[in-house]
């Protein structure tokens, strides 16, 4: 197949993000026009500054880390367990960093709480580790029971997948007992959204995407040898195992630091790590970027049809992403035989 | 003198055969008396504490006071509810997991349970109008779309677990999110489509055993069927047809049954998770894998389970109540676990 090369791909994906960044910021309930938003945007003019600057900004931004986030996070994870198939979701992270996220929460801002108009608000700077001990917390179990003298890719998803349910199940019900009147901002913190994140999320945030993003050019090179296989790799000097339980741990930290801002955002790390590597090959150093700019890409995109689709309601971003996801997933897996 | 040695050993088969059959027979009889144990001991508690003679007088209609109205109107069909629904969906599980041949195979891996409460959900949003007595037939559209869906894109590499985890996985996923959009435009009646999703047995009552008792009855009646197809199923599709078996038309038949079997428990109790997949493999371990026996003691064990849990939701923090899918997952998930940890492959 041909590929497409490097530098060109990567403009023109980033293109691709900066305009639909730009439409998702001037569409909304509050519908400006073009020449308006520009003014609003760029010179500060008029009322709707407060509006982009305040509202819709750091929610394209968000969502850009967030995709970010999840689409290395999913690539690290296909690489690091050479199965295609897997993504933080598939290995139970997501599950794990959702319920330590949801006891959190329900213990500091729900226990005992009987004014209401307090449970809307919640600490936001402790969440990241919350959810990042959650997440570490599933990924070693995942890979304690997936191993038995080394780990294969299958016994891995199967435990992810066994690890992932059991979670949700415990962080549904866990959630469901409390029945708590007020459920709604929990409820869409689960189902994965940027409604409401501001830029005090996004400055949660960005430390971990810029500590990932450093770590990452360190292991890329050893990682790439992995896909040759595990003695060949070794044969080659590469330590198989520690390179793979550090592309782990980096892919548990950006998920999960991720999760704990937006909620859990499915089949982003699944699903773009193929198209990039379809695009242009699969050689980390040029996938990975890719991957990343696809995440952002996707995400953006997810977003801007959640909030335009059925006006003024908004569909979670998480949705919409699991809605075009799903299937190509499902088309992937119909495919390998 | 050479009849001898057959005569023997044919008669140690026999031996066997009344040893085995007698060991059926005390484990069926073992679990009902659990199972009674269980019922008439949750009749005694609850939210409202009933001390026995209050219980036996409202029991025999002597009086009529609120004690027979707890009694009767709420912990009796609910009790009942739990045994059936804990039977339907243990036997669905069985049959689903013969059909595919596949140890993973359930109504909850396979997205069957996500994909029901999906379509439920949907009509219950936005066409409200449509009565309670109908969410099975919508159910039984929605569990088929997600079960035929993962179904057939796992059986296109053979049906291995890995691939039918996966593919089912998706399809849960994918209608979770669909639920989520829904949700989203369910206003005020968020609450309560909330606690039916996380699956329950709390406030029903006789209505809903009504609902449910043809789906379960129609659903069993055929697994007495579905047995002996399953035997052969087992023994794989070759050597099935040279025995005469109509292998597409039977595994179609039990993958329908399983489908209408945890559809109608769906729409009264809400998607319980961890019953369809676990309690088949307790039954296989305790009394094997021929149908005909394997069926009516995992019925029995699904009841059983039910029941407890349900007992436990409705005691263990009265008078609020614990959602099932908790205590399910507390027991289930780990179960599941260790079967994937003990996988060889």
């Amino acid at each position: 197949m041909n590929r497409l090369p490097f530098w060109p791909t990567a403009a023109i994906t980033f293109c691709a993000l900066v305009a639909f960044a730009l439409l998702a910021t001037l569409n909304g309930a509050a519908d400006l026009g073009l020449r308006q938003g520009l003014d609003a945007l760029f010179l500060g003019a008029g009322d709707n500054a407060g509006i982009l600057w305040d509202i819709r900004l750091p929610r394209v931004a968000i969502g850009i880390l967030v995709g970010i986030h999840l689409a290395i996070s999913g690539h690290l994870l296909q690489s690091a367990t050479r199965n295609p198939l897997t993504d933080p979701n598939v290995l139970g992270i997501a599950g794990g960093a959702m319920l330590a996220v949801m006891i959190f929460l329900l213990i500091t801002v729900y226990w005992g709480q009987t004014d209401g108009s307090k449970l809307t608000s919640y600490p936001l700077a402790p969440l990241p580790f919350v959810a990042l001990f959650g997440g570490l917390v599933a990924a070693s179990l995942t890979y304690l029971i997936a191993w038995r003298a080394g780990v294969t890719p299958l016994r891995l998803v199967l435990a992810g997948i066994a690890i992932g349910i059991t979670f949700q199940a415990l962080g549904l019900g866990i959630f469901a007992a409390w029945g708590s009147t007020r459920m709604e901002t929990v409820l869409l913190w689960l189902s994965g959204s940027l409604y409401a994140r501001g830029w005090e999320h996004a400055l949660h945030l960005l430390p971990w995407t810029i500590a990932g993003l450093l770590v990452l050019p360190v292991m890329v090179a050893k990682l790439d040898l992995l896909s040759i296989g595990d003695d060949a790799a070794a044969t080659l000097g590469v330590n198989v195992g520690a390179i793979r339980f550090s592309a782990i741990a980096l892919a548990t930290v950006l998920a999960s630091s991720a999760v704990a801002i937006v909620g859990p955002l499915g089949f982003v790390g699944l699903i773009t790590p193929h198209a990039a590597r379809r695009l242009v090959g699969s050689a980390l150093a040029k996938s990975l970027p890719i991957s990343a700019l696809l995440g952002a890409l996707l995400v953006t995109l997810g977003d801007l049809i959640g909030r335009i689709a059925m006006p003024p309601a908004e569909i979670p971003v998480g949705a919409v992403t699991a809605l075009i996801g799903v299937p190509v997933f499902l088309m992937l897996l119909g495919r390998r035989t | 003198m050479t009849s001898l040695p057959s005569a023997a050993s044919a008669s140690r088969i026999d031996a066997r055969r009344c040893t085995s059959s007698l060991r059926v027979t005390g484990l069926v009889v073992a679990g009902l008396v659990v199972l009674g144990t269980l019922a008439i001991g949750g009749l005694f508690v609850g939210g409202v504490a009933t001390p026995v003679p209050v219980v036996i007088d409202a029991l025999l209609s002597r009086s009529a006071g609120p004690e027979a109205a707890i009694l009767w109107k709420l912990r009796i069909p609910r009790e009942l509810l739990a045994m059936l629904a804990g039977a339907a969906l243990a036997c669905s599980g069985v049959v689903m997991q013969g059909v595919a041949r596949n140890p993973l195979a359930s109504p909850d891996l396979t997205g069957v349970l996500t994909g029901a409460s999906f379509a439920i959900v949907v009509f219950y949003v936005f066409v409200p109008s449509v009565p309670a007595i109908a969410h099975p037939f919508i159910g039984l559209a929605g569990g088929l779309l997600a079960g035929g869906t993962s179904l057939l894109i796992a059986s296109a590499g053979g049906l291995s677990p890995v691939r039918l985890a996966l593919a089912g996985s998706a399809v849960a996923f994918f209608c979770a999110a669909g639920i989520t959009t829904a949700l989203v435009h369910a206003g005020p009646t968020v609450a309560s489509v909330f606690f039916w999703l996380t699956g329950g047995l709390a406030g029903r009552g006789w209505h809903h055993l009504t609902i449910l008792m043809p789906w379960a009855i129609t659903g069993l009646c055929a697994c007495a069927v579905l047995a002996r197809p399953l035997d052969l199923l087992a023994l794989g599709d070759e050597a099935a047809g040279t025995l005469g078996l109509n292998v597409s038309f039977w595994r179609l038949t039990g993958a329908l049954t399983a489908i209408v079997l945890s559809v109608g428990v769906v729409a009264v109790a809400g998607p319980i998770g961890f019953l369809g997949l676990c309690i088949p493999h307790i039954a296989r371990s305790v009394i094997g894998v021929r149908h005909q026996v394997l069926l009516p003691v995992a019925a029995l064990l699904g009841a059983i389970a039910l029941l407890a849990a349900d007992t436990l939701a409705r005691t263990m923090a009265a008078p609020r109540e614990l959602p099932i899918g908790v205590l399910t997952a507390i027991v289930g998930g780990p179960f599941l676990i260790h079967m994937v940890w003990r996988r060889t492959a």
